[in-house]
């Protein structure tokens, strides 16, 4: 499923569990690479077409 | 008619004047030979005659009468007084006369005095003797004394002792009761021998047991052949043919003792030393023990010995002394070994009962009361089976084998019998201590005894224990006065004890504004726990990195307490983050008014930091609102107002559910 996610913050990954964060899109209905996510923070953002993991954080974006 | 009958009356008055009137008298007979009916006279008288005892007929019963039995030979004379009667019977005396002022009677010839007349003054003739009387046959059938050819008897045979007799022959006199004797022996005197013995048959010699000696008075034991007592009536002893034990008669000199000359002679002997006396030297030698003197002072006894005066006992005057050592040191009880084996030294034993006026004892084992609460001492020295012997109830007891044991190990009864053993006992092993040991030693063991049974709890004196059973307990009765065994059921009121186990997850309260049994109310309380269920974050950047949410919460009654904690290893930008209650949480109950999405609920405390030690400046809302977006429906909100950079977030809300 493509998505916007939060590129992955390795820190501390060793033995521990790593936050999955995706944007919340539900209500957005262009393409998402116009999502402000993206456009505003591609250093922090990207689309992946992946399967979101279980328990994966939302964040809604507002700036 | 009439007139026959005038007739007849007047011919039976002629013949009856007639006879009336004719004088009695008798006609002669002039000739020889006249014959009457039974009677005949001519030469002779012939008197009528019969073939056994004469009977009379017709009236003539009040004259005398004659009569012979030819058939017997015997001459019958009758009258009223004695009827027919033998003439001459042998029963009969011949005569009896007067003669002076006695009666005398003859018979067969000899003249024999009876009685004196009611004169007195007596007669030429004299008491008869005893020899008379029995010479003239006389008897006696009751006090009687019968003659014989070879025995002279006098018997008994009237009431008291019946049967008793005194026989008297040449050879012998016996006597002998045979009413109680079984089997016919006697007590019998050899008039030869001067022999006084016991014989198993009335004048029969052949049970008599001869010892060979002529002069010896010997009595036997009938019927064993075997035990017999003799004198020697000639001789210096008394003897007896069971082990020939000797005993001498004669007297022997002023001061001399009876001593034990030979495995079979008793004999006289001195009693000074030398010779056969008493060895009284060896003997002296032998008490070392002696003491020297003795003195009393005051009221109490002194030993002197060694050059020491030592007290011994107090008088009867009592009182004590201040050097007095009166105290008992050991206690000891003689006993009767009533198992069918030896007692041991060292055995422990109980009071089993008694025998011959002593306790009797068996081996104590502590596996039950009969066994183990009646203990009273260890044995002393070795008691055969049915014998007497000592045991130590209280004090030392010496030689015993406690090599396994360590000087001071205090003892207790074990459960082999007559044994002690070091282990205290654990129930229902009954603990009965005996004492403790002095020296541990094998043969030459010390051990102090002072047995203490144990109790049982229903053996106090305020206890009354009857049919014990599971699950009963000991309660007081106060009209009793005594503890008494009850089912634990019976005691407690049950309807305030509604159950004996409790529901999951609850504990009992009274959720009622008035008194009243408790009830179940919902109880749980989680330790801390992984949280993973859904995280919504409001900003520009999520916290990211190593996670490591947890949350833990409790619930009592319908009051639900939440603590939820959220760490990242990076902070993010936000400004508000939404955290789904966790499953299994109970779910909350909405306030009237507030049933609507995303309607707060309740506000609870927490804040949002971006480092675990800093302190938030920013006051958090945290709050509790129903979202239907979401699997569990209620999250938890914190609220910071502004975005700013957080990586630690912490929330803890109570609710009330439903």
């Amino acid at each position: 499923m493509i998505h916007i996610r939060q590129k992955l913050d390795l820190t501390n990954k060793v033995g521990n569990i790593i936050a999955y964060s995706v944007v919340y899109t539900k209500d957005w209905t262009l393409p998402l690479e116009q999502h402000p996510s993206i456009v505003e923070h591609p250093e922090n953002f990207e689309i992946v077409d992946e399967e979101i993991p279980a328990h994966a954080q939302t964040l809604i974006y507002n700036n | 008619m009439e007139m026959y009958k005038k007739i007849l009356i007047a011919i039976l008055l002629c013949f009856g004047g007639k006879a009336i009137a004719q004088p009695s008298q008798y006609t002669p007979m002039t000739a020889n030979g006249y014959q009457m009916k039974r009677v005949k006279v001519d030469s002779t008288l012939h008197i009528p005659s019969f073939c056994g005892v004469p009977t009379l007929r017709g009236s003539t019963s009040s004259m005398g009468a004659l009569a012979i039995d030819t058939c017997n030979n015997k001459l019958y004379k009758y009258n009223t007084e004695f009827e027919w009667t033998e003439v001459g019977s042998s029963d009969f005396i011949d005569t009896i006369f007067r003669r002076s002022d006695s009666v005398f009677a003859k018979k067969n010839g000899i003249t024999l005095f009876q009685f004196k007349d009611s004169v007195g003054g007596g007669g030429p003739g004299t008491t008869p003797t005893l020899q008379e009387v029995l010479t003239a046959g006389s008897t006696v059938t009751s006090n009687n004394i019968i003659t014989g050819t070879t025995t002279t008897r006098i018997r008994q045979l009237g009431s008291g002792i019946k049967s008793a007799s005194l026989s008297i022959d040449t050879t012998q006199i016996a006597l002998v009761n045979q009413s109680t004797n079984t089997n016919n022996s006697f007590l019998w005197l050899n008039p030869n021998t001067a022999q006084l013995s016991a014989k198993s048959n009335a004048l029969d010699q052949t049970n008599y047991v001869g010892n060979g000696l002529s002069s010896i008075l010997q009595f036997t034991r009938i019927p064993s052949t075997s035990r017999s007592l003799g004198v020697d009536v000639n001789g210096p002893f008394m003897q007896s043919n069971a082990g020939q034990f000797y005993f001498p008669l004669t007297l022997g000199t002023t001061g001399q003792i009876l001593k034990l000359t030979s495995p079979t002679q008793l004999a006289w002997a001195d009693d000074s030393s030398g010779g056969s006396s008493i060895d009284t030297t060896s003997l002296s030698n032998r008490i070392d023990s002696k003491i020297d003197s003795l003195k009393r002072s005051s009221d109490s006894v002194y030993a002197y010995k060694n050059g020491q005066w030592n007290f011994q006992f107090k008088d009867s005057v009592g009182g004590g002394s201040s050097v007095a050592n009166d105290t008992a040191k050991v206690v000891i009880a003689k006993v009767h070994n009533a198992t069918g084996t030896t007692l041991q030294r060292g055995e422990v034993v109980y009071l089993s009962g008694a025998n011959g006026d002593v306790a009797s004892v068996k081996r104590a084992n502590n596996k039950q009361d009969s066994t183990s609460s009646k203990t009273f001492g260890i044995v002393r020295r070795n008691i055969a089976a049915g014998d007497t012997g000592y045991i130590t109830t209280q004090g030392q007891i010496e030689k015993l084998n406690l090599g396994a044991f360590t000087s001071g190990d205090i003892l207790w009864l074990d459960s082999i019998d007559g044994q002690f053993t070091n282990v205290v006992p654990v129930a229902p092993y009954h603990s009965v201590f005996l004492g403790v040991v002095e020296r541990a030693n094998n043969g030459n063991g010390l051990m102090y005894v002072k047995p203490q049974n144990g109790y049982e709890l229903g053996e106090l004196h305020d206890v009354q224990i009857n049919g014990k059973v599971n699950n009963q307990i000991l309660v007081y009765s106060d009209t009793q006065k005594v503890w008494k065994n009850r089912s634990a059921y019976t005691v407690i009121d049950t309807t305030k004890l509604q159950q004996k186990s409790l529901p999951a997850y609850s504990i009992m309260g009274n959720n009622t504004n008035a008194a009243a049994n408790p009830t179940a109310q919902i109880f749980k309380q989680f330790g801390n726990q992984t949280y993973s269920d859904s995280i919504t974050f409001t900003g520009t950047l999520n916290p990211s990195g190593a996670i490591n949410h947890s949350f833990r919460w409790s619930q009592i009654g319908n009051l639900v307490t939440l603590h939820l904690t959220l760490t990242f290893a990076s902070n993010g930008t936000i400004s508000q983050v939404g955290i789904e209650i966790p499953d299994g949480l109970p779910i909350p109950i909405l306030p009237t008014g507030l049933i609507a999405n995303n309607d707060i609920i309740c506000y609870g405390t927490g804040f949002m930091v971006s480092t675990t030690t800093g302190v938030s400046t920013v006051f958090s809302k945290v709050f509790l609102r129903q979202n239907t977006g979401l699997t569990n429906d209620y999250e938890i909100v914190i609220n910071q107002g502004i975005a700013s950079t957080y990586r630690i977030m912490n929330a803890t809300i109570q609710y009330f559910a439903q």
